[in-house]
């Protein structure tokens, strides 16, 4: 809560991903306030096979960001079932352990370990536990003592005005990534295809399950599952079963049935975004090289520093926004529901 | 023409006249020297020791047969006909890849790097060499 003239002297933290140390350095020294990383495994989402953190890394990269006056976020945001807890667990006392600065959780007995274990640990509730109401976010303060949500890419500006208005709870907002298919913590879709759920493995489409053969055209499978065809030289994206194109028995057509191929890129309206009262504004890509981190970082505190030197004149140079498009799989850029729903 | 046009191309020629066993030399030089300066790439490179990757440089017509052994890239002298892996690309792709210079999603969805089979490797092997600090 508070004035519009109080929060402005309070900047908006730009929180970077890392995958790895080279990126957590590079997020580090481009301008990120806050990088957020995970352990090797299904403790996280971005479960890729050979990516994430080990601990001395973790070690590392957090003597590094504290030197700079930076900060570490460990996320543990997958939704551990049975046998996977003790590694959440786990996961939580060593990011206790190595001093991060805040933990990302959103399997409610997680939220609860941790914070009856570490009562000054600083929680921050993950973008997957999908809470879009300001009573959601009472709960989760009354219960856990949370101090910040990760709001799902479901919300207007104007939603997000409101929500500000009830609560003292930090809020942050995706500003660059993906636009999966806007449930998150909620969507089965993998599991349809793969029988991995995205929720308790930690990615949807893992690698193993993905092929491409290149005949006249490229064809990519998920499974057994045809889900996409390019011609030769076309731009491709990573495959995930909601970018699918897929027969519509309504239409008679093929096309991107579920959603179709955008990626997130709020450049262009930073200030509305920031004006809706957000504390954190975050870059998704923690799959991503060095080399994006780098890139994407450096634009976006570039385009934050433009707008606090002068907020009512704010303008991006096009060049950013043209070499942020080429990161992003040659598809378009949207504004998701920040607009419009 | 540009400059720089011009002195890819050269390279690119000189590349592609130098026979593959120097070719395969280089690659064990910068791959040594790279792995040596990284040793937390070496240990992360046990959980795909024994597999094969083919790099084709296509705009050179080179191709470098790779093995993970005992968590080191090895580099072999000669091909097997079917690698867990097929990656292709320019040199230069891969050497910016190698270099840290590119980043090899980007060069993925734009197609500058095909990868055609053993993706559940390549990424693995991309994740890992994401580790290089120079």
């Amino acid at each position: 809560m508070g004035s519009w003239e109080d929060r402005k002297l309070k900047k908006v933290e730009l929180c970077a991903p890392a995958g790895n140390l080279p990126s957590l350095k590079a997020a580090v020294d481009s301008g990120a306030d806050a990088v957020y990383l995970g352990f090797s495994g299904p403790t996280n989402l971005r479960n890729f096979p050979g990516l994430n953190f080990v601990l001395n890394e973790v070690e590392e990269g957090i003597k590094y960001a504290h030197r700079k006056n930076k900060k570490i976020y460990l996320t543990v945001n997958s939704y551990p079932q049975k046998e996977e807890l003790k590694r959440s667990f786990e996961a939580i006392d060593c990011g206790y352990q190595l001093e991060v600065d805040a933990l990302i959780v959103s399997d409610l007995a997680l939220l609860g370990y941790a914070r009856e274990k570490y009562s000054d640990l600083r929680l921050h509730v993950s973008v997957q536990a999908g809470i879009s109401n300001y009573q959601s976010i009472e709960f989760y303060k009354r219960n856990f003592n949370i101090k910040r949500v990760v709001l799902p890419r479901i919300l207007t500006t104007e939603e997000i005005k409101e929500l500000k208005e009830n609560t003292d709870i930090e809020l942050e907002v995706f500003g660059l990534g993906l636009l999966c298919i806007n449930c998150e913590g909620r969507c089965f879709l993998s599991s349809y295809l793969t029988s991995e759920s995205i929720n308790t493995y930690g990615a949807c489409s893992p690698p193993y399950f993905v092929k491409f053969t290149e005949t006249d055209k490229l064809r990519v499978r998920i499974g057994d599952t045809l889900i996409n065809e390019y011609d030769k030289g076309k731009a491709i994206s990573y495959p995930t079963p909601c970018k699918g194109v897929y027969y519509n028995k309504s239409t008679r057509k093929l096309g991107a049935s579920i959603q179709d191929p955008q990626s997130l890129n709020i450049l262009k309206i930073m200030p509305q975004i920031i004006e809706s009262g957000i504390d954190a504004l975050k870059i998704e890509g923690r799959q991503r090289s060095k080399t994006y981190t780098q890139k994407v970082t450096t634009y976006y505190r570039k385009a934050l520093d433009r707008y606090y030197e002068n907020p009512l004149d704010f303008k991006i140079q096009e060049k950013w926004f043209v070499e942020l498009t080429k990161s992003f799989e040659g598809l378009n850029f949207a504004y998701g529901c920040y607009l419009k729903k | 023409m540009p400059m720089g046009v011009t002195s890819k191309n050269k390279l690119s020629n000189i590349l592609r006249f130098l026979p593959q066993g120097i070719h395969n030399i280089i690659m064990k030089i910068l791959l040594f020297i790279l792995i040596r300066r990284n040793p937390q790439v070496s240990l992360r490179l046990k959980d795909i020791n024994g597999k094969i990757f083919l790099l084709e440089a296509v705009d050179i017509n080179k191709k470098y047969f790779l093995k993970i052994d005992n968590s080191m890239i090895k580099v072999l002298s000669k091909g097997v006909e079917n690698p867990d892996v097929l990656i292709k690309g320019s040199f230069s792709t891969f050497a910016g890849f190698l270099l840290n210079r590119i980043d090899p999603d980007e060069a993925f969805f734009n197609r500058d790097l095909q990868i055609e089979s053993g993706l559940e490797f390549a990424l693995y092997l991309k994740n890992v060499l994401g580790n290089l600090r120079g």
